[in-house]
């Protein structure tokens, strides 16, 4: 519990600290003054504070969707990468772009529960679900996603906001975008914390999860729809951003422990933090610098640690 | 449509509006109200190019990352290339932001969304550029080059003989402009022929063997790369290196593409 109140506390404070920060160098007042209206109102209202909060949202989207993937397939690797599902979303997202279809949300969430359904059919066996079959299907038809996704790439029509999807970043944060992400990612974490004691019974194993009375097939329906909801909807937001899914649900649990009632909290504000800090990397000390680079020039590193810490 | 459009956009300015400026129409017929920009963005090279030929370069405050040119445009604060810095582009309060509408769409909905007068330009031929620039000279009220570009254009000698001729701007994939785009209309002016007919296809080396270019216009940096090509000696075209700027970007230094083919042409 201290550990949630210390990120929520770390939480606010980078949340308000990327309110202050921008090219155009304004002063805390003027900022305070700016969210009131006057004059830098269209700066502060219109550009910080949606950025801001899309890009703390994507981060918590993305670290919850990394949690469930790796309860689901019990593999601390998982994320939406590795199981293809922000490939599929990435290639609904520029289908749209291609076509010029303003729908850009429906499109990656097709994408996404598209790759799903297809990683879901060819990991499948009388048996069940076996995780070797799902991170292999996932592995496969993400790189398909990809090929695609370049095939589209080399007509070079639209190859900026292509680019765009592919290379993450956050400069068309809009008001409408907080309104998709934000209230998707309240309501995904009040159904998976509401979950959270079947969750914990589900990583003990299939074998013992289904002995002690829990549904594993539905339920792991349920988490590879929600997990992938939550993926399409942060890559149709702002594009392709690696680690977070990976990174965020680690260090939670590293600083939380496994329990999903304190786990799902702790890497969804890891998640946030995560990428509000990168972000605020991109606007500061790599203006132009795709956020996905910013990411994962963090998020490496700090991966590598944390897999020499687990082989100690 | 975009001649059309632009018929329509020449006839339709200079109508006097009381007090809050003139209406001009833009590339994507919208009536637009400008009142004598001062301070004014541009965030597109080409376009950036043509401000500085109607004589109103010392009126841009902010320009993409890929304005280059002229010279003073490089001193200018940075807006971005893949993606815009709206906040620092607001910082800078313009008057008014020159764009495209058929690269930057979205783009141009954010900036008027966010309270800025966007005005588009989408010149598709030389002739069109140097109306565009023409169009600028009205809305700045300043004495540019567009009158010099006309009479240059007007003086072009095309080259005799109708030399077929190949352009590619990237060496791998070959990456080049066939007759639909701007620089075929270039080629055209000049005299040759372009042996490709789609806009900006890839094409394969093979292809362009079989159609047999006398003069192939190397518009990147590795002219080595085309003469290292099998069948490039027996083929026995001349080859031509040329800025990739001057031709790729459909800016008032297209003029100077269209008298460099003529010569590259003889």
């Amino acid at each position: 519990m201290r550990w949630i109140a210390a990120l929520l506390v770390a939480s606010l404070a980078l949340l308000c600290a990327s309110l202050m920060i921008g090219p155009a160098g304004l002063s805390m007042a003027q900022v305070m003054e700016g969210l009131m209206g006057g004059e830098h109102t269209t700066i502060v209202r219109e550009l910080r504070l949606p950025r801001t909060l899309l890009g703390f949202a994507v981060g918590a989207l993305l670290a919850l969707a990394g949690g469930l993937y790796q309860t689901l397939f019990r593999n601390p690797l998982a994320d939406p990468f590795v199981v293809g599902v922000s490939g599929g979303a990435a290639l609904g997202a520029v289908i749209a772009t291609v076509l010029e279809i303003p729908a850009t949300n429906v499109f990656a969430f097709g994408g996404g529960l598209a790759t799903m359904l297809v990683v879901y059919r060819l990991a499948s066996t009388r048996q069940g679900l076996p995780v070797v079959n799902l991170l292999l299907a996932g592995f496969a038809v993400g790189t398909l996603a990809g090929a695609l996704i370049a095939i589209l790439l080399a007509r070079r029509q639209n190859w900026e906001r292509i680019m765009g999807v592919l290379m993450g970043h956050l400069s068309d944060a809009t008001w409408a975008r907080v309104a998709v992400t934000a209230p998707l990612l309240l309501v995904m974490f009040a159904v998976m914390w509401a979950l959270s004691r079947r969750l914990d019974i589900l990583t003990l194993g299939e074998e013992g999860a289904h002995g002690l009375g829990v549904d594993v097939e539905r339920m792991k329906r349920a988490l590879f729809f929600a997990a992938t909801l939550a993926t399409a909807t942060a890559v149709s937001n702002c594009g392709i951003v690696g680690f977070v899914g990976l990174v965020a649900p680690h260090i939670a649990r590293l600083l939380v422990g496994p329990r999903h009632a304190v786990f799902l909290p702790a890497a969804l504000l890891c998640g946030g933090i995560f990428l509000t800090l990168a972000d605020i990397g991109v606007r500061t000390v790599f203006p132009g610098v795709p956020l996905s680079a910013v990411a994962a020039l963090v998020g490496a590193p700090f991966f590598v640690y944390l897999l020499r810490l687990r082989n100690r | 449509m975009k001649r059309l459009l632009l018929v329509i956009l020449l006839l339709g300015c200079e109508r006097q509006v009381p007090k809050h400026g003139r209406e001009f129409v833009d590339s994507r017929g919208k009536t637009v109200v400008i009142a004598n920009p001062l301070r004014v963005v541009s965030i597109i090279p080409s376009i950036t190019e043509m401000v500085y030929a109607a004589g109103a370069g010392h009126r841009l405050v902010g320009v993409s990352d890929y304005c280059d040119y002229p010279e003073d445009a490089r001193a200018l604060p940075r807006l971005g290339g893949t993606t815009l810095d709206y906040e620092r582009l607001l910082s800078l309060k313009p008057d008014l932001v020159l764009s495209s509408q058929s690269l930057h769409r979205e783009r141009n909905e954010r900036l008027e969304q966010l309270g800025c007068t966007v005005f588009t330009l989408d010149p598709a031929t030389l002739e069109e550029v140097i109306q565009a620039v023409a169009l600028l000279e009205k809305i700045f009220d300043t004495r540019g080059r567009s009158e010099e570009l006309r009479r240059r254009l007007a003086s072009v000698r095309p080259a005799t003989g109708e030399p077929r001729v190949f352009f590619e701007y990237g060496a791998g994939p070959i990456y080049a402009a066939g007759r639909k785009s701007h620089i075929g209309d270039i080629i055209a002016r000049a005299g040759g022929r372009n042996v490709l007919e789609d806009a900006w296809p890839v094409v394969e080396w093979e292809k362009v063997l079989t159609l047999r270019p006398q003069i192939v216009l190397v518009a990147h940096h590795e002219p080595d790369k085309v003469r290292g090509r099998p069948g490039w000696a027996e083929l026995g075209a001349k080859l031509c290196v040329v800025d990739p700027d001057l031709f790729l970007r459909a800016g008032p230094r297209l003029m100077d593409a269209l008298e460099l083919t003529v010569r590259l042409l003889q």
